[in-house]
């Protein structure tokens, strides 16, 4: 087991205690907000040679987001590591009860390679912040983030109880034999499914934050252009590599119609007329992804867009039309810059089909109408919602984010991120005194303690007259 | 009976109907298992009774009152707990609606344990109703006489096809693991708790496990003895030994081991009288299996009273251990029984090492009349949850978490806690498709501009308060302003 020594040399740190004092945490977030200010341009500089990324999204989606959650967590640490007083019922009246605030104690986050980042940095917070040791484990798919990660990040964090791990598939497999406290899985289903089977063995406990085809309904009544550029926006940010990017459109024909030119100026407007000229637009992050998204290039009929290169990786902000369900760009999740359109004739079947298939991470609605956004809100299920825009739910830090089904279990950001990595520990502190109120519960026993039990316990069901 | 993927099928249909969404339909399902609970009062405190040689008054209060609770407190609370909860905005989402919506998981699977075999079926089958979702119940089949009640009542009351009962042992319970649940919940062992979570891994089915472990009881030689050892003595023999959070094992400190033992004796006396085996308040163990791991674990062991067992009974006396070594057999796995071993340490200091080195228990029980004591044994520990000064009683509040940590389980429940457990919390942002003024500084082409501008939206620096309030919706409104006329 090569992890073996490390992963003892956290436990030995846990156990000492080091990580609980909240002077530590903070501390250790503040090296955070020096690394993210004193390494900006190493970050931009790496994201850039990895995948293309455009200064603008890497500063906005790589910095800027993670600022955002430190500066929350700063601010809301102390209140967020009290203990929590509870509401008693008669027969604890005079004790205290609370849920304290435990931390799990050594504890693995696995980062994906879309936002290498930012989606290791954002767990991370959360784990500190909570009190834990923290193995963090980059994505080698995105090599030079994956080398700041390891060279730079342990320079600003205390050694004895935070590592990071570089390591391919086989070696993570590896990893993976350890036992965590918790376990922070940011990635696809599949693999997803072999990080929960690993921890089972163990009893460790699991968030994992997957992805799926997240469906746009777009209905009749909208303002088309608006429209467009959001779903746009959405759709190409980082070349469509987001697991909350809207991943098809649903719409009538006649709206097609509409959307098509309104689409096409909305990319001319972000990227110019040759995107691939455009300091604004990325890159696939691997020639893996490269040629598995070019592939699906050959469902439907491409209106917009279709160019690729292979030498830059380079894909072209793209829309199809003309699919059907079983197409294989309706199959698996794009995770492309690649927009597909499928026609619905109303909202009904708009639902019907987004029911028909597995829970996504985000559902997109567009309508003026608001009973319209409501009605695929209430009869879908799915992560989060966003009505009339796309990807602006996971910047508000007090909206949970996660899954369900295929999707993910478990939610973060924020608040929730700490919740993520704590023991919520419920504790009772009773006196030695008033022993005689136990009397009733111990045996013998006969009507008549029933009757004392029963009248201290039961709750009665709120009527008009609450003074009672 | 019928085939274990036709009934998971059927709920699902049925919930997919969308009939079990509304609160009415909620309430009207929970009213029902009131009545059920109410009406067959008689047979539930029977079929405990046969189980478990439990007298009808300690079944009604450590089973039938909860659940009575529960139902109540589900029923009062339901619409407050299923209601939209609005969040706080920031500067960029100030004019949208931001709120998290409870909403039902699906199909759901409640696996029961059996020794406390109604309400440990019952109490989240309440929450994973109130939830709005349909849920399959597996009482435990070693509990068989509750099994076959559970099985007869449930569709008698409740809707058959949303509910749906599977009893059986290991086979329909493998054959219900392969199905896929939008969450699964079981309460029982470890071992088995690692194969409920691998199964529900091929699905990526979330999972609560309410695991067990050995609960550790610290006492402080600072402490009413008499006292700490009648509330020891009725959290540990109830239910003869048979409780997830009974104080499994003793530590104390040398000095005091005999007069422990003392006080044990003397409230076993009180409590059952000179003859155990013919107090009606004594239960049984549940099968010949666990009679004999139990009596097993005496091997090699200091009997400072107790010891008596008679097999064709499943009858174990309340037995009492002293100078237990920390390495024997007795001290491996959770007793599960009515044998106490006292352990003996010279510190607290060593009785929170000696408690860190092993896996964490469900519960952590400490006696002693100085309050800093008993707050650094919790801080300087991990586990499920605590009671200082008593023990067991941390489950009866249900405004607390109730669930283990590490070994001894993840997730809780109780209370609102089981409706959290069986809600899927879905994130809301609608915003406004005018307005699009403010988008624009998030639109390609980039600039330093744009991305110093976007910082100043997205990031708090304001501190809570109107004076913070008033400032920022000026902000907003110049921020708006002046978007428009450089962007727009």
């Amino acid at each position: 087991n090569p992890y073996a020594g490390l992963v003892s040399h956290l436990r030995a740190a846990w156990l000492s205690g080091k990580t609980r004092p909240m002077e530590h945490r903070v501390a250790q977030l503040e090296a955070l907000g020096r690394f993210l200010d004193e390494k900006k341009e190493e970050i931009l500089e790496a994201t850039a040679l990895d995948m293309g990324k455009p200064p603008f999204e890497a500063e906005f989606s790589e910095v800027v987001l993670c600022k955002n959650e430190l500066h929350d967590t700063l601010n809301n640490l102390s209140q967020w590591m009290k203990d929590k007083h509870v509401e008693r019922n008669l027969v604890t009246q005079l004790d205290s009860a609370f849920i304290r605030k435990d931390p799990y104690g050594v504890v693995l986050i696995i980062a994906p390679w879309n936002y290498p980042v930012s989606l290791l940095l954002q767990p991370l917070i959360g784990a500190i912040a909570a009190g834990n040791c923290v193995v963090v484990k980059p994505s080698e798919i995105t090599k030079n983030t994956e080398r700041l990660m390891a060279e730079v990040l342990p320079g600003y964090l205390d050694k004895d109880c935070f590592a990071v791990v570089t390591a391919g598939v086989q070696e993570t497999t590896r990893l993976l034999e350890n036992k965590f406290d918790y376990i922070f899985f940011t990635g696809t289903a599949s693999v997803g499914r072999i990080v929960m089977t690993a921890a089972a063995k163990h009893l460790t406990p699991v968030t994992l934050e997957l992805g799926g085809k997240n469906p746009c309904y777009v209905s009749d009544t909208c303002d088309v252009q608006n429209v467009a550029r959001r779903v746009a926006w959405g759709r190409f940010f980082n070349a469509g590599q987001t697991c909350v990017a809207p991943e098809y459109v649903l719409c009538s024909a006649e709206m097609q119609e509409k959307l098509l030119p309104a689409l096409r100026t909305a990319i001319t407007e972000f990227y110019g007329p040759n995107p691939q000229e455009s300091p604004d637009f990325a890159r696939m992050a691997g020639d893996k992804q490269f040629q598995r998204v070019q592939a699906l290039l050959r469902s439907g009929r491409v209106v917009i867009g279709g160019q690729t290169d292979e030498k830059e990786r380079y894909i072209a902000p793209t829309v199809l039309v003309d699919l059907q369900p079983s197409d294989p760009v309706m199959q698996e999740e794009i995770f492309g810059p690649i927009l597909p359109i499928v026609i619905v004739a109303n909202v009904d079947e708009a639902i019907d089909f987004i029911n028909s298939r597995e829970r996504p991470l985000v559902v997109y609605a567009f309508s003026s109408d608001a009973k319209v956004v409501n009605q695929v809100l209430e009869r879908t299920s799915s992560g989060g919602f966003c009505g009339n825009d796309t990807l602006m739910h996971v910047t508000l830090t007090s909206l949970p984010f996660g899954g369900i089904g295929d999707s993910g279990l478990g939610k973060y950001h924020g608040s929730f991120t700490f919740d993520t990595f704590t023991h919520r520990r419920g504790c009772l502190h009773r006196s030695m005194g008033r022993e005689v109120f136990n009397t009733p519960r111990y045996p013998p026993y006969n009507r008549q303690k029933l009757g004392i039990i029963r009248a201290a316990a039961e709750v009665k069901r709120k009527g008009p007259c609450t003074l009672l | 009976m019928e085939k274990v993927p036709q009934i998971v099928g059927r709920a699902r249909a049925a919930f997919n109907s969308g009939r079990c969404r509304s609160l009415e339909f909620r309430m009207q399902q929970l009213k029902a298992m009131e009545r059920m609970v109410r009406e067959k009062e008689k047979e539930i405190l029977a079929a405990i009774n046969a189980d478990l040689h439990k007298s009808g008054v300690n079944a009604y209060s450590h089973e039938v009152l909860t659940v009575l609770r529960e139902l109540a407190m589900a029923m009062d609370e339901l619409p407050s707990w299923a209601a939209p909860r609005p969040v706080q905005r920031n500067l960029l989402t100030m004019r949208d609606e931001a709120y998290v919506c409870p909403e039902p998981l699906g199909v759901v699977l409640v696996i029961g344990a059996w020794n406390y075999p109604f309400v440990l079926v019952m109490q989240p089958l309440i929450g994973a109703i109130a939830a709005g979702n349909a849920v399959v119940v597996k009482p435990s089949e070693l509990s068989e006489n509750m099994a076959q009640l559970v099985a007869d009542l449930l569709p008698q009351y409740l809707d058959r096809e949303l509910y749906p009962v599977v009893t059986g042992g290991v086979p329909e319970t493998t054959e219900l693991l392969k199905q896929r649940f939008d969450h699964i919940l079981y309460t029982g062992n470890s071992a088995v708790g690692k194969i409920v979570m691998a199964a529900a891994a091929k699905h990526l089915t979330p999972v609560t496990l309410e695991l067990g472990g050995k609960s550790p009881c610290y006492i402080d030689k600072d402490c009413d003895l008499a006292v700490a050892c009648r509330r020891i003595t009725w959290g540990k023999y109830m239910n003869c030994g048979q409780t997830c959070i009974a104080p499994d094992y003793i530590l104390c400190d040398p000095s005091i081991q005999s007069k422990v033992v003392e006080n044990i004796k003397a409230t076993l006396q009180e409590f059952y009288g000179e003859d155990v085996k013919s107090s009606p308040d004594y239960e049984r163990i549940i099968n010949k299996r666990h009679f004999k791991r139990i009596l097993g674990l005496l091997e090699g062991q200091k009997i400072a009273y107790g010891g008596e067992s008679d097999e064709a009974s499943c009858f174990i006396a309340p037995t009492v251990l002293t100078d237990v070594s920390p390495e024997s057999k007795v001290m491996e796995e959770e007793i599960f029984g009515p044998i106490l071993p006292i352990l003996t340490v010279k510190s607290v200091d060593e009785a929170i090492e000696f408690i860190n080195h092993r896996e964490k228990p469900l519960a952590l029980y400490v006696f002693s009349n100085n309050k800093k004591l008993i707050k650094r044994v919790i801080s300087e520990t991990s586990s499920g949850g605590v009671t200082g000064n008593d023990v067991i009683m941390h489950f009866s509040l249900s405004t607390l978490p109730f669930g283990g940590v590490g070994n001894s389980g993840m997730g809780a429940y109780h209370g609102k806690h089981t409706f959290e457990t069986f809600s899927h919390h879905r994130s809301c942002l609608i915003k406004d498709l005018k307005m699009e003024g403010a988008n624009k500084l998030r639109y390609p082409p980039g600039s330093q501009k744009k991305v110093d501008w976007v910082e100043f939206f997205l990031l708090k620096r304001f501190n809570k308060g109107l004076v913070g309030l008033l400032i920022l919706a000026l902000l907003g409104i110049v921020a708006a302003v002046v978007t428009k006329v450089s962007f727009g």
